[in-house]
């Protein structure tokens, strides 16, 4: 089957899934399992159109490159942009990961949705999603990207909002849209700067023009670079569009999973991978990027130590983890943190589905307060789970440990890093320790705090085989880029040398032994952490119930997110909604409103007026006549 | 130039007509304004005679003067209507307007009749008819400059004015050619005869002669229409 | 005698008789506006029509072109046409309404 055939299927698969499962599908059919097979069916398809296409991929030569083109799209004077996709070793690594771990999704809903009214929808819009996703990964120009950007936010909010019956995840849907907007208006400024400064859009011929760090073309770049992060900061939820993430928990568990761990929030990383040697021409965008990329990771670590909703621990640990993948890119590591893309998908779907998981066995109840000691009720829920937990904390093998640390130590030594990002980032992971082991104390340790009418059961087979596909690639799936110092040579670098011709490098300036150091560090400081956590949560409950009440200010504040959305609405939203109030009663309905009705007047009355003129006396017409007559003559003779 | 006697009474007769036409106007009682049109039809018959048009004169006679008016006044007795129903004159401001407008065309008119008449002092070969002393008149070499003249001169006109010893009806029409002012007596071929008149009728206009008649037959059968019908929204069954 | 300019303008040319003529129809067209009695109305439009007939055979004697008088021929037989079947109609609506003072006809308005 030829690779056109491929890419074709992989991408129609799932948008035929969303139309069967959308129009065709009686829509008030309770049982999910109909809706739910057509809609794995079509992912599952997807999958194994990914996974030919890679093989095929990886046995090309050098230069891995499979372009198809669907038709001639938008030719308007110098812009051109193509519906053609091309599917090379960044977009062959995407593709796997939405197709895999979006069909083990698919099968989890299928166990979650069980009670829902309207299953078909779910799936159709999941499948909308993955077409989406899979035509941003794919698409081989920055026009066909932005569709499929535009396309995630929307399934995004729709799937967000999936609930709207509900008016607070409604407007938790809106609010993931409107800050998702704000930041496409900077993709879309920054595509514009690089048609103008490059004349074309497309990636291949993008990459091929070689940047000679001239003056004259940095500031065009660092511009458009800049605003193309801006984009990313909407899109992955950074400072400061971030706010919409944590608010997204308000859809069902699996949109969570997919959508917010794996697929969709990495759109704004796989997007600077894709362009990385634009990026790289851009030191001053690249400083950007990984100071707020650290910045984030700290800042919404913080949130996630005192949160009590168990998706919205995880919620801040996404956008804290993508904090990392953007301190990643930014100074530098590009392979390091698309590396770090890969194994966050993994372990926090993982994670989510997990949480998906006890949240069903808890008949709906989200607060850890009033969880415990589920270990022994749901255990191959807490089985998984674990290994998610040991992943995120950095526990060597796993795969969290060599991305992370890879990151973190790039942070310390490329030219572009700096100590003190390192500095930042390695509290953030003593941080990220500290809260995902409460999690795991509260949630599955100690004693049981559930309610005594609420009958713990584990998930269904459906539910708990995605979790354990998961936990195992949680695991090795780090294995695939253990660094040299390591192995010391003898295991290859997998990843990186896949990614080698079309992602820059740029080398870290630090010796062997900086490395383990800052590897031992980052280890201990986790391990540290994460026994302490494990030492107030499970050990001595008594003293975490104290601690509030003694820093009660700093609690306060940090419990409620350092008030950010509240600074917003009141600096940002309140004042734009007063404006538009104010500009709706003045100038709309005073000012245009009454221009036209006073045009409208204007041609009434003179139409009123002159309806005198006709008052049947018909001499009077013929007195109209004869004035008409002398002028026409007069006219006519004085030529 | 003097003034010839035929300078004055047209003059004269002009006063007359145009007196008569006011009052046509500006008189309330209908039948006063019938009769005094009926003056001014036949003051304009005599101009028509002096215009060398005998043939038009008659009829204007016959058929204005004495059927149309005859129509009118009779159709005024038939209604009986009062004097006190008539309109008077009152000045408002329609009626200013109105009589703005008239004074309007008047002037117009006037102006443009008497422009030509001004150009003509000073300039016998106008665009307007030349006044031709009726010694100048020569009859052989083609008038000055009219502006409508005819591709085709009338062949009647050219055969009789340059042959004028040529003469359809009879020798004795002959000796009154000696009179040298020719415009102002009339024999049958020359111009303004009934006969020439209507030889024009006859080959030229022949078929807007039939249509007229046409018309006349549709205008008699109408008017008897009319006068059957009970008039108004009155059913036509009985 | 009279003074030779006034002489001049007095002897009769094409243009007085159009002068005549635009006066009466200029008198016609007033009498059209201001009466009130529809019969006075017709007899105003004979007027104008018989002030077209005098231009008409004026400039076909001072033209020297026939062609005038058969104009006049024919705006005369339609002119007694015209009077017959308006005054038939004006009979008519005497009939109806009892009544020929058009400002009593005003259906028009509006």
């Amino acid at each position: 089957m030829s690779s056109d055939t491929l890419v074709t299927i992989l991408l129609l698969s799932p948008f035929i899934g969303f139309l069967i499962n959308g129009f065709l599908v009686k829509q008030n059919n309770k049982s999910p399992v109909r809706a739910g097979i057509i809609g794995t069916l079509a992912s599952g398809i997807s999958f194994i159109c990914a996974a030919t296409l890679f093989a095929t991929l990886s046995g090309m030569g050098e230069d891995k490159h499979i372009h198809t083109l669907f038709f001639n799209w938008l030719e308007v004077g110098k812009f051109k942009a193509d519906m053609a996709f091309m599917v090379d070793p960044i977009s062959a690594v995407m593709i796997m990961i939405i197709t895999g771990v979006g069909s083990l999704i698919h099968l989890y809903s299928i166990g979650y949705m069980g009670h829902d009214p309207k299953p078909a929808k779910f799936f159709a819009y999941l499948n909308l999603f993955l077409f989406n996703m899979l035509v941003l990964v794919l698409g081989d120009n920055l026009l066909l990207m932005f569709v499929g950007w535009e396309g995630v936010g929307l399934c995004s909010y729709l799937l967000i909002g999936f609930w709207f019956q509900d008016p607070e995840k409604a407007s938790a849907g809106m609010k993931a849209f409107v800050t998702n907007r704000i930041g496409d208006a900077g993709f879309l400024l920054g595509l514009f700067m690089i048609f103008v400064t490059f004349g074309t859009v497309e990636f291949s011929s993008l990459s091929k023009m070689t940047f000679s760090p001239e003056v004259a073309m940095i500031g065009p770049i660092t511009l458009a670079t800049l605003f193309l992060f801006i984009g990313a900061t909407g899109k992955s939820a950074q400072i400061p569009l971030y706010i919409w993430l944590p608010d997204a928990m308000a859809g069902p568990t699996p949109v969570s999973a997919l959508i917010h761990a794996a697929t969709m929030v990495t759109a704004g990383i796989y997007m600077i991978v894709r362009l990385n040697f634009l990026f790289a021409a851009a030191p001053t965008t690249m400083h950007v990027i990984s100071i707020i990329g650290a910045s984030t990771a700290f800042f919404a670590a913080s949130i996630g130590l005192l949160q009590n909703d168990i998706k919205k621990i995880l919620a801040y640990s996404t956008v804290s983890q993508l904090g990392y993948m953007f301190l990643g890119v930014g100074v530098g590591a590009f392979t390091a943190g698309f590396f770090h893309l890969m194994t966050h998908a993994f372990f926090k779907a993982l994670m989510f589905l997990g949480a998906g998981s006890v949240i069903h066995g808890m008949h709906e109840e989200q607060d850890i307060r009033k969880m415990g000691g589920l270990a022994k009720k749901m255990p191959i829920t807490y089985g998984t789970f674990l290994f998610g937990w040991l992943a995120i904390i950095g526990t060597p093998l796993f795969s969290g440990f060599f991305s992370k640390d890879e990151i973190l130590w790039r942070a310390y030594s490329s030219p572009l890093g700096s100590h003190v990002l390192w500095v930042v980032g390695a509290i953030t992971a003593a941080m990220t320790a500290f809260y995902m082991t409460r999690l795991m104390a509260l949630t599955f340790w100690g004693e049981s705090r559930v309610a005594p009418n609420v009958k713990v059961h584990e998930s269904s087979l459906v539910m708990t085989i995605p979790l354990m596909v998961l936990a195992v690639l949680s695991l090795v799936g780090g294995w695939v880029g253990i660094p040299h110092i390591l192995s010391g040579g003898h295991i290859p670098n997998i990843l990186e040398e896949w990614l080698h011709h079309v992602v820059i490098n740029i080398e870290a300036e630090g010796s062997a032994a900086e490395e383990w150091v800052t590897m031992g560090v980052s280890v201990f400081l986790a391990a540290c952490s994460a026994y302490s956590a494990y030492f107030l949560y499970v050990k001595r409950p008594k003293l975490v119930s104290e601690l509030p009440k003694k820093f009660k200010a700093a609690y306060t504040l940090v419990y409620n997110k350092y008030f950010v959305d509240e600074i917003f609405q009141w600096t940002l939203i309140r004042p734009i909604i007063q404006l538009s109030r104010g500009l709706w009663a003045y100038l709309d309905v005073r000012v245009i409103d009454r221009t036209t009705y006073l045009l409208s007047d204007v041609v009434k009355g003179t139409g009123d007026n002159l309806k005198l003129m006709i008052n049947g006396n018909v001499q009077q017409y013929a007195l109209y006549i004869l004035f008409g007559v002398v002028v026409s003559l007069v006219f006519v003779f004085s030529r | 130039m003097a003034l010839t006697s035929e300078d004055i009474l047209f003059h004269a007769f002009a006063a007359v007509a145009t007196i008569s036409a006011i009052l046509v106007v500006f008189l309330s009682n209908p039948i006063y304004s019938a009769l005094f049109l009926a003056l001014t039809m036949s003051v304009l018959s005599i101009f028509y005679f002096m215009l060398n048009a005998p043939f038009v004169a008659v009829a204007q006679l016959t058929v204005y003067a004495g059927a149309v008016m005859v129509l009118f006044i009779m159709v005024v007795m038939l209604f009986d209507l009062k004097r006190e129903h008539e309109d008077v004159l009152k000045i408002s401001p329609v009626m200013i307007a109105k009589i703005i407008g008239a004074a309007l065309l008047c002037g117009f008119l006037v102006g443009v009749s008497w422009l030509g008449m001004s150009a003509n002092q000073n300039n016998p070969s106008t665009v307007v008819a030349p006044q031709t002393m009726a010694k100048d008149l020569d009859k052989t070499k083609p008038v000055v400059a009219m502006a409508d003249k005819p591709e085709n001169p009338d062949e009647d006109l050219t055969a009789a004015e340059q042959n004028n010893l040529v003469d359809v009806k009879g020798a004795p029409e002959t000796a009154k050619k000696d009179v040298p002012t020719k415009e102002t007596r009339l024999s049958p071929d020359e111009f303004g005869s009934t006969a020439s008149l209507s030889k024009k009728l006859f080959s030229k206009y022949v078929f807007a002669f039939e249509a007229v008649s046409l018309l006349l037959l549709v205008a008699i059968v109408g008017a008897v229409a009319l006068a059957k019908s009970r008039g108004g929204t009155h059913h036509v069954a009985r | 005698m009279l003074p030779d300019n006034l002489v001049g303008l007095l002897h009769v040319g094409l243009n007085h008789y159009l002068v005549l003529s635009g006066l009466l129809f200029s008198i016609g067209v007033f009498g059209v506006l201001v009466k009130k009695n529809a019969i006075v109305i017709l007899m105003s439009i004979e007027l104008m029509l018989n002030a077209v007939n005098l231009d008409f055979v004026a400039f076909s004697k001072y033209g020297h072109n026939i062609d005038g008088q058969a104009m006049v021929f024919f705006v005369m037989t339609i002119a007694a046409a015209e009077a017959s079947v308006g005054l038939a109609i004006a009979v008519a609506v005497f009939k109806r309404f009892k009544e020929v003072n058009i400002s009593k006809f005003e259906n028009l308005k509006g």
